[in-house]
């Protein structure tokens, strides 16, 4: 009995102090202390900065003067700007830091918060329409 | 041209101003898009419930109130004396009218929002079918027009359809919370009116987009022993720049006015610093205009550096001419030594032909070092310029493999340059960056997924005692 217990207490601790090598956090220092020790992707490309796509959905509009459109991050400051007219699409691209989550687009008086997702995001110049003024039936 | 000829012309201008016509049938079959183009539906919706004609109409709730009226009102539009509306609409269920009347108006709305003329009163349905309004305007301007369902009682609904107007444009504004149409002057017929227009009086400029944003100087720290390993502490040459992309009304890059600020040689390696744009041509450039030069570098009749098939802008060749070292071993990156001020440096580049965005947006900022011209510095995976010395690829700390698109980095995969979409607090003399951000090692490590920020001044992410500032 004795022997099976010391068995099995061997077989505990060799199993507690084997390397997970199927987790790949567990191969790099997660604390390195200094710049030469950092183990990073052969493929990393140490930017700060992403690229962001804006798609713009027109509208079918009879106004059809330029104006120009703006897109801003949390601390409003203007991150890009173009020359736009509401009834045409667009893409929008431009560089900015990495990692904006929101973005916010401004067309004169027309303004919405957009989520980026993937770098990517899609605005409209529809505007709000929460329904409050229709009958619940009609919503 | 021949008086004649001038009055066939006024006459057909004229005869198209006459058949301006203003419509909508409601077939988008959301209230929401035509709400875009600044009609406005109050307790009304546009659906394909029992339509008067094609698959939607407007369809009001329950118009069971004389008071809380249900409306569908258009844009404002520009109409003359004469002016033709006309429109289908009827009542849905129209049960008990004598009991449960409705009603409709139509009403000329001012530019201030108040009812300015009636144009039909209190019209009494009698039945369900469909009826054609047809109202002559007597008045000429800036109007919407209202059709108002109302009643009392029951539960039937009023439904509108085929509105038309002649004689009648445009004149809301989507942009300006669907004012009257304001008429912008647009001194150079760009298409950008004055009043967006950043140069108003040239047709080939409209207006500006700036990196890395608004009023904000993005960073570039160099560690300047390339191709050996360096210390890290990021201050062997640090410029701040903003770019101004000065843009044409259709989004093309005109110039790029650029303003550079050489903030810190904590080296004392680097000769120069340059722009390379390697989707543009040498050749599309036009002019080039206040770099700082020393004869260090050979330019093209165009501004661009010689021997050069992209274009790459040498902003200043020779870093001691633009610092203004006050004492102190390196220049402003050991902490506690005097501080200095370098000269600022605006450089503008002008294109023979606007480019696209992406081309000029595409660009590394990259410095070069005493021992050559050739010994470029560029931020990891960007190629180098055309003078850069490639025999020095591969040799001592250096992997770049060009072949595979992999430029300055170790073979442990370590860069000689950061940018940051910001100004950089860089560190100390000797500090290195992983000890200085203390969320930089997991930025890293994590490939780019976590600590985006790294560089933000938060609570946690710094050691201030290393940084030189």
């Amino acid at each position: 009995m004795k022997k099976m217990l010391l068995g099995a207490l061997v077989l505990s601790l060799a199993w507690s102090c084997s390397k997970d090598d199927s987790n790949p956090n567990n191969q790099v220092n997660n604390n390195p202390v200094n710049f030469t020790e950092l183990e990073v992707s052969p493929t990393f490309d140490w930017k700060n900065t992403s690229k962001y796509t804006i798609q713009v959905e027109g509208v079918p509009t009879d106004m059809t003067q330029k104006r120009i459109l703006q897109v801003l991050d949390g601390e409003q400051k203007v991150l890009a700007q173009r020359v736009v007219r509401l009834t045409e699409d667009n893409t929008i691209e431009f560089t900015a830091a990495a990692g904006l989550k929101e973005l916010t687009v401004k067309c004169g008086s027309i303004e919405k918060k957009v989520d980026v997702s993937s770098g990517t995001a899609s605005f409209n110049y529809l505007p709000e329409d929460d329904l409050s003024d229709l009958d619940p039936a009609d919503r | 041209m021949k008086k004649s000829t001038y009055l066939i012309v006024a006459m057909m201008m004229w005869s198209l101003l006459a058949q301006a016509q203003f419509t909508n049938n409601f077939e988008s079959g959301d209230r929401n898009i035509d709400a875009a183009n600044c009609w406005l539906f109050f307790g009304t919706s546009i659906n394909s419930n029992d339509a008067i004609s094609g698959t939607y109409s407007t369809r009001s709730g329950q118009a069971s109130s004389l008071t809380s009226k249900k409306e569908v009102i258009s844009p404002y539009l520009d109409i003359a004396a004469g002016s033709v509306i006309t429109f289908k609409h009827k009542i849905e269920n129209p049960g008990n009218l004598s009991g449960n009347p409705r009603y409709l108006d139509v009403v000329l709305v001012d530019a201030n929002g108040n009812d300015a003329f009636i144009l039909l009163n209190q019209f009494t349905y009698t039945n369900g079918s469909v009826q054609n309004a047809n109202i002559t305007v007597g008045q000429s301007g800036i109007y919407r027009v209202a059709m108002r369902h109302y009643g009392s009682g029951g539960n039937s609904r009023g439904h509108i359809d085929d509105f038309s107007i002649t004689n009648a444009t445009y004149a809301s504004d989507p942009s300006n919370n669907c004012q009257p149409l304001v008429s912008n002057p647009d001194a150079d017929g760009d298409g950008v009116a004055d009043g967006d227009d950043a140069f108003p009086n040239d047709a080939s400029r409209a207006y500006i987009s700036e990196y890395p944003a608004n009023g904000v100087f993005a960073t570039i720290a160099f560690e300047d022993l390339w191709p050996a390993l360096g210390d890290y502490d990021f201050n062997d040459l640090v410029v701040d720049y903003h770019l101004n992309y000065v843009l044409n009304a259709n989004n093309e890059v005109v110039d790029i006015d650029g303003d550079y600020y050489i903030r810190a040689v904590g080296g004392t390696l680097a000769r120069g610093v340059g722009i390379h744009f390697p989707g543009i041509a040498a050749s599309a450039v036009s002019s080039v205009s206040g770099q700082q030069l020393f004869g260090n570098v050979i330019n093209g009749s165009n501004g661009t550096e010689q021997g050069q098939s992209n274009a790459v802008v040498i902003i200043n060749d020779d870093v001691e001419q633009v610092i203004n070292r006050v004492g102190g071993t390196f220049y402003n990156s050991i902490k506690g030594e005097p501080v200095g001020q370098s000269d600022s440096i605006n450089v503008v580049v002008t294109f023979t032909n606007p480019v696209a965005i992406a081309q000029a947006s595409d660009f590394s900022v990259f410095m070069f070092k005493k021992a050559g011209r050739g010994q470029e510095i560029h931020l990891p995976d960007h190629e180098p310029t055309d003078l850069a010395d490639q025999s020095l690829f591969g040799t001592v700390d250096d992997d770049t493999q060009p072949g595979s698109g992999r430029y300055y980095k170790s073979p442990n995969n370590l860069p000689w340059a950061l940018e940051l979409p910001q100004r950089f607090d860089y560190p100390d003399e000797k500090r290195d960056l992983v000890q200085t951000y203390l969320k930089f090692a997991a930025w890293a490590q994590s490939s780019g997924g976590t600590f985006t920020d790294w560089y933000e001044d938060k609570a946690d992410y710094r050691a201030p005692n290393n940084l030189f500032e």
